[in-house]
């Protein structure tokens, strides 16, 4: 290198628009949480003052009461058979939605923007909304909820759904097209099978996100035991109302811990090592594949999700043919929101609309800063074994606390108000974001760690060059998910006190405001819409063009050296001579441009 | 499997041309290959090979020029005619396009897919007598006793063969074969490619092969074709052309490659 020689230039990496965007857009993040901050009077102070409500509360609980055992149990179990009706119409939904959504299997590029129009559409409305038309449609009960579940997580289905699909490699799809095969017979054929251990590790993870979420629409009459709690709630029976949310509490853990096996074991299956079938005997009329333990595990869970998708219609009573046939009742209903009357309540709905925004924009933005350092010590390969244990056991427990209860717990603690309501979202954020935190960090390269070390680097440094920076765009991916999660959820509970828009949306609902309510869901599917839009963009020209200009130089390099040898070479290589160059260089970064 | 083929040549291209952006993949390409030839296409990178063999089954659609193969015009097949075609001609890729989490029977099974009507037309289950005739397929390149394995646990060499096997599932007439062993090591390249020759020459195919193996194009090939920036710049019976040349085609191919090194292909 002839660098010490060359009169330096620059000793800051150039000014692209991709740098230029992302500090535009911390700034307008932080002046919007500062904003935020203040619009809902947010501070810490109020915990502290409120642990003697938190203490008198909790005295009121203690012992937790259970009125009717079974009856508890019996409306708990109804609810998990919600989640998973509701899951598996979801899935069957969005199969033919993330084939269309996918660039490389849809028919036609229409197609696809009505796919992905359907995404969006049932991303932004929440379960919840979606509960209050259809049990305004069909009444109080479980197929309501069934419904709104499956509509809402078409959304998110489909759009991972087609993500898997357009990660299958091309090369099979081309050969099997070169054999004369239809189009049908192709994707069953060579897309199908590489996308089932991702679709079913998805539709598993969204039905705990369902399981945790169906509590709530018991709060609007959609059936199970969110109904029963509300009850108590509202009649201050508070030792009932533990003695419920204990129940909830233990299903959710059971139901976590069950699914991250069933997701393991899938994983594990789908390594190709575990499958091999040493020294089959050949026989000519051996024309079935063998009994092979792997074989086996696949039928045994696909039979016990026709098993349980069964008994869930059992004991549920729902009738599927019931939502075909009051098809016409639903439109009825959903003529009664239109047109949305924004008028009545101007005021309201934009100061409502503004401070669900705060508390989302709030609540992501703290619970983003205790996120990373917990997400950290979460980590297998950053952590020693016990504190990694420890906290990724701590993180199951908050993730297993709905928001919902958290929000009851806090509206005790600080009163009603938006204040509560962001604690309950911070709470939900650290669980949630730590997690993804932690999986991304464990699946950083570890060779980057290697070479930065042992270029002498500290611990400290040793995590900040080749673990926190190579995450980072991942990190704020996740961070913007978030808002988009927390704002939604803003709107649920104001329901239990949690103030902004979901407060108006529980009275005009009461009041059978229908246009009002009607106003409200457009506000929020608008808000909704609006975030994902600007998520979609900084991911695509912040992130995704951050990592591809990464790759860039590696394409350039000649000889196929995987990347983290270049890395290798070129952090020793400044380490060693005093390229000021190599400073500021992140494992894995764009070197080719600095070097030159 | 098409009446065609006995009258006529198998392949017909007229002003063959294939435009990719700015980028001219083929330019006025014309070439008759008679049946049971066996011909090999030459030239470096990016010189229009891969392109050229995907025109013939309609993987590649021509930007102009006319492409006959056994009696189709591909250029104007409708989709159904186009299956048609694909089924009588198989195809071997260099990265085998195999399905990797499938098992190797399902892949060579999926060779039959063209000709399975409903209600087994493959989507969910094959007949027995498809699964018999995979087995025999697989028995011939030498991995029956694979057959349940999942086809990603196999070697490169032994994937390659299991597409031979699917090809052979098409029963084709005509094959086609894009640098079929530049992926694999030398040793298994060499079984592969003696077991792909003994298949076609048993099966009486014609044969149109890209390889970047010059000396194994000539001891193998009847005739070769040799590309250069989408052009026929050679062409004739192996016998004729002097090594000479062959090496001609690679010279001043691209300046970033080097004259003497065709092997390269990124």
């Amino acid at each position: 290198m002839t660098v010490s020689k060359a009169p330096l230039v620059r000793t800051l990496p150039p000014w692209t628009r991709q740098r230029g965007g992302m500090i535009v857009l911390v700034v307008a993040g932080v002046a919007g949480v500062v904003a935020g901050w203040h619009d809902i009077g947010m501070g810490v102070l109020p915990l502290f003052t409120g642990i003697g409500n938190i203490v008198r509360f909790v005295g009121q609980t203690v012992p937790p009461q259970f009125p009717s055992f079974a009856h508890t149990v019996n409306l708990a179990l109804i609810t998990v058979c919600m989640a998973i009706l509701g899951t598996a119409l979801a899935a069957v939904l969005a199969i033919p939605v993330g084939f269309m959504a996918a660039r490389n299997t849809t028919v036609h590029p229409a197609a696809r923007w009505v796919a992905r129009g359907i995404i969006v559409a049932c991303r932004s409305v929440p379960d919840l909304v979606f509960a209050i038309v259809f049990v305004e449609a069909l009444g109080i009960g479980v197929l309501p909820g069934v419904l709104a579940i499956g509509l809402h997580s078409v959304g998110m289905l489909g759009k991972l759904y087609a993500e898997a699909i357009e990660q299958v490699p091309e090369q099979p799809r081309e050969a099997v097209a070169a054999t004369g095969a239809r189009r049908l017979q192709n994707l069953a054929t060579s897309v199908l099978p590489q996308i089932l251990p991702s679709f079913s590790s998805v539709t598993l993870y969204r039905l705990d996100i369902n399981l945790r979420g169906s509590v709530i629409l018991g709060y609007v009459g959609a059936g199970g035991i969110g109904f029963l709690l509300n009850q108590y709630m509202d009649t201050l029976q508070f030792r009932s109302a533990v003695g419920i949310v204990i129940v909830i509490f233990a299903l959710i853990v059971a139901m976590e811990v069950a699914s991250a096996a069933i997701r393991r074991s899938l994983i594990g299956a789908d390594k190709p090592a575990k499958s091999v079938v040493t020294a089959v005997t050949f026989d000519r009329r051996t024309v079935r594949p063998p009994w092979t333990r792997t074989r086996i595990e696949g039928h045994a869970y696909t039979a016990g999700a026709l098993v349980l998708i069964g008994v869930s219609f059992w004991a549920t009573e729902v009738n599927p043919v019931q939502a075909i046939t009051s098809l016409r009742q639903i439109w009825d209903t959903v003529r009664l929101y239109y047109p949305p009357d924004f008028s009545t309540a101007r005021d309201s709905l934009v100061s409502g609309t503004l401070q669900s925004l705060s508390v989302a924009l709030v609540a992501t933005a703290v619970g983003f800063l205790l996120a990373v350092p917990i997400g950290l010590l979460a980590a297998r390969n950053i952590s020693d074994r016990w504190t990694y244990r420890s906290t990724r056991g701590f993180l199951v427990v908050v993730r297993a606390v709905p928001e919902l209860i958290l929000a009851i717990v806090f509206v005790v603690a600080v009163g009603l108000g938006l204040v509560a309501g962001t604690f309950a979202l911070i709470v939900g954020t650290v669980g949630f974001l730590s997690k993804l935190i932690a999986d991304g960090v464990e699946e950083v390269s570890p060779m980057p760690r290697e070479a930065v070390r042992s270029a002498g680097a500290t611990r400290m440094q040793e995590t900040a060059t080749a673990v926190i920076q190579p995450s980072a765009p991942a990190l704020i991916g996740n961070g913007l998910y978030m808002l988009d999660v927390n704002f939604r959820s803003a709107t649920i509970l104001g329901l239990v006190g949690g103030g902004g828009i979901g407060f108006l949306l529980q009275q005009s609902v009461q009041i059978l405001a229908y246009r009002t309510t009607g106003a409200i869901i457009i506000l929020t599917f608008a808000v909704v819409l609006v975030i994902e839009i600007i998520t979609n963009w900084v991911r695509k020209h912040l992130i995704l063009g951050a990592q591809h200009r990464r790759c860039r130089p590696q394409t350039v390099v000649a000889a196929p050296l995987p990347g983290a040898a270049t890395t290798v070479s070129r952090t020793l290589g400044s380490a060693g001579g005093r390229s000021p160059a190599g400073r500021l260089l992140p494992a894995g970064r764009d070197v080719g441009g600095d070097i030159s | 499997m098409q009446a065609v083929a006995s009258d006529g040549p198998v392949v017909r291209l007229d002003g063959l041309t294939r435009v990719f952006g700015q980028h001219t993949a083929l330019d006025q390409v014309d070439l008759e290959v008679p049946a049971g030839q066996m011909l090999a296409i030459l030239g470096a990178s990016g010189s229009g090979k891969s392109t050229l063999l995907r025109t013939l089954n309609g993987l590649v659609a021509p930007t102009s020029g006319t492409v006959r193969v056994l009696g189709t015009d591909v250029s104007k097949a409708r989709s159904g005619e186009l299956r048609a075609l694909r089924r009588g001609v198989g195809f071997i890729f260099q990265q085998f396009g195999l399905v990797g989490r499938i098992s190797v029977l399902e892949n060579v099974l999926s060779g039959a897919l063209g000709r399975l009507r409903f209600p087994r037309a493959g989507v969910i289950s094959y007949p027995r007598s498809a699964r018999l005739e995979a087995l025999e397929h697989l028995e011939r390149v030498g991995l029956a006793e694979r057959a349940f394995q999942r086809s990603d646990t196999l070697s490169g060499g032994q994937q390659q063969r299991v597409a031979i096997a699917r090809t052979l599932m098409q029963r084709p007439t005509l094959l086609l074969a894009d640098e079929p062993v530049a992926s694999l090591d030398p040793e298994s390249a060499a079984s592969v490619m003696s077991l792909l020759l003994k298949i076609c020459q048993e099966e009486h195919l014609t044969v149109i092969a890209s390889l970047h193996q010059v000396e194994l194009a000539r001891g193998w090939a009847d005739r070769v074709v040799g590309l250069r920036d989408g052009q026929v710049v050679l062409d004739g019976r192996t016998q004729d052309i002097t090594a000479e040349r062959i090496m001609a085609i690679y010279r001043g191919a691209s300046p970033a490659a080097p004259a003497d090194v065709p092997a390269v292909r990124m």
